[in-house]
């Protein structure tokens, strides 16, 4: 074995060679991230589904009864459920990850991991509390009488794609914020916008034609709309904008990679 | 046992930092014309190399660029300029412990450890064994971490690091690990690993330890190093100039 240690350029190809090279490692900090949740398995799915089920309920009282967003055929309290059950589970990795500098400073000062790993890691554990939640998204629509089809079988397609994008955005978040620590002052703002953005507590239908291909961009808009699509039925989104946001989730993919190793020297700097 | 084959190759290594507060306000400050952030050198051309089971002692005071050179070498933080070649696997001693995860027993611990540090598998069993041994401590390992006291952390921390199969181990005053005599083990076993070949670079500013386990010496001085040789000398050197004082 031999390390030779020197200037390294942004080099995503050797970045990810030295992640498989290294995937026992990675797969023992995802399954920390098992543990920390599973541990006490009881208290752990209590305190994860509490904040999807009171959010939902919060926005189905405000924006379901009272302002009565139109959500189709769906009712809005299952509608909405999804949208929130998948912004957790990004919300949580993103935030972590634009800490990863920090959180993860004593393992990346102990063993020469890369360090794409940890990020890896926060977006596989975040994906776990995204599954459990979007199960109980559909409980609650058997609750309204919303039954399952076999269009199910795209769910796993959409979460697919949400995990390429969100992974791909927590490397450009970990690489930036890691490099100018100050930007993490913004992430919360940030995320909010996203929120806003995309089609979580109102659908994608109430956005103007002329501006739906913009729309498509953000990748969780064709995610979120395809998934409700899967789980509760209703319009199914249009083909054309579905392969937009598919085409960005890829570009931030491999974008938000390279960004990381980019700056990713310049964030160690302070290990 | 030092040998002819050469294990770490360090030339023309530098490492500069550069002395911005680490904020995105630096970069469009300098895009608007302002001054570029004062540059600091930590370490400036640094050169030696290290066979086979032979120990180089750094020395110098603080914020001499000892524990940069160990970072470099760690592969932790990137050279500015130069290269260092290292063959073998390398283990670094230089924040014991701080790896560990609270709410794991200590027996979770080192299975983590164990795929994080890449122990093979077929060496599991017998490194779970070695760090147990070593760490002497017993039925606290079913506890979680969160229970032990910082000397018992930091005698589990640098037992799961040193336990891993390394060629070469990088130590910064790695000593400071648990009470007397658990320090004194820790010497047995540098003397121990020197004998079975695996070679060491050690930062400390314990004097006769350096000259008792090392062959080679550097002294380091604002990142420069102004005396590299053999430990004997170096250390003398060290004591008179004003690297030491």
């Amino acid at each position: 074995m031999k390390e030779i240690i020197s200037i390294r350029k942004a080099n995503a190809k050797g970045h990810i060679k030295r992640l498989w090279q290294n995937r026992e490692a990675v797969s023992a900090l995802v399954e920390r991230q098992f543990r920390a949740r599973f541990e006490k398995p009881l208290v752990g799915l209590s305190w994860m589904l509490l904040q999807p089920i009171i959010l939902a309920l919060l926005f189905a009282v405000f924006f379901g009864a009272l302002v009565r967003v139109p959500s189709g055929n769906i009712p809005y309290p299952a509608f909405v459920f999804v949208g929130v059950a998948l912004w957790q589970g990004v919300q949580r990795a993103l935030s972590e990850s634009a800490n990863v500098f920090e959180s993860a400073a004593p393992m990346l000062r102990q063993t020469s991991l890369p360090r794409l790993a940890p990020v890896l890691a926060n977006v596989a554990g975040a994906s776990i509390d995204v599954i459990i939640s979007l199960t109980v998204a559909v409980f609650v629509g058997l609750l309204f009488a919303i039954p399952l089809t076999l269009k199910l079988v795209f769910a796993p397609l959409f979460l697919l794609l949400a995990f390429l994008a969100t992974t791909g955005l927590a490397a450009a978040l970990g690489g930036v914020c890691g490099a100018w620590r100050d930007l993490r002052q913004t992430i919360a703002l940030g995320l909010q916008v996203l929120m806003f953005a995309s089609p979580i507590i109102y659908p994608a239908s109430l956005i103007p034609q002329e501006y739906a291909v913009l729309y498509a961009i953000n990748p969780y808009s064709g995610i979120i709309e395809g998934l409700r699509w899967s789980l509760l039925g209703g319009s199914m989104p249009d083909i054309g904008l579905l392969l937009i946001s598919t085409g960005s989730s890829i570009i931030l993919l491999v974008g938000g990679v390279w960004l990381f190793t980019k700056l990713e020297g310049r964030a160690a700097d302070a290990l | 046992m030092p040998s002819d084959e050469t294990v770490i190759t360090v030339s023309k290594l530098d490492k500069v930092f550069s002395l911005a507060n680490v904020g995105a306000a630096r970069p469009l400050y300098q895009a608007l014309g302002g001054e570029p952030a004062k540059q600091r050198y930590a370490l400036k051309n640094i050169n030696f190399d290290l066979a086979k089971g032979e120990a180089l002692g750094v020395m110098g005071r603080n914020g001499s660029g000892k524990s940069t050179l160990l970072k470099v070498l760690a592969g932790i933080i990137e050279p500015s300029c130069g290269t260092a070649v290292l063959k073998g696997r390398i283990g670094s001693l230089l924040e014991v412990g701080s790896g560990a995860h609270p709410d794991l027993s200590g027996w979770e611990n080192m299975r983590m450890a164990a795929r994080l540090l890449g122990v093979p598998k077929s060496e599991r069993d017998s490194y779970y064994e070695k760090v147990a041994r070593f760490c002497e401590l017993g039925s606290k390992l079913s506890e979680p971490t969160r229970w032990y006291s910082s000397g018992q952390f930091a005698r589990l921390g640098f037992a799961m690091a040193a336990m891993a199969p390394t060629d070469i181990l990088l130590i910064d005053e790695a000593l400071a690990a648990g009470d007397m005599r658990f320090q004194l083990k820790c010497f047995d076993f540098f003397y121990a690993a020197k004998a079975q070949g695996r070679s060491f670079v050690f930062v400390s500013h314990a004097l006769p330890v350096l000259r008792d386990l090392c062959e080679k010496g550097l002294v380091l001085h604002e990142g420069k190093a102004l005396y590299n040789g053999t430990i004997e000398k170096a250390v003398s050197y060290y004591e008179t100039s004003t690297a030491g004082n």
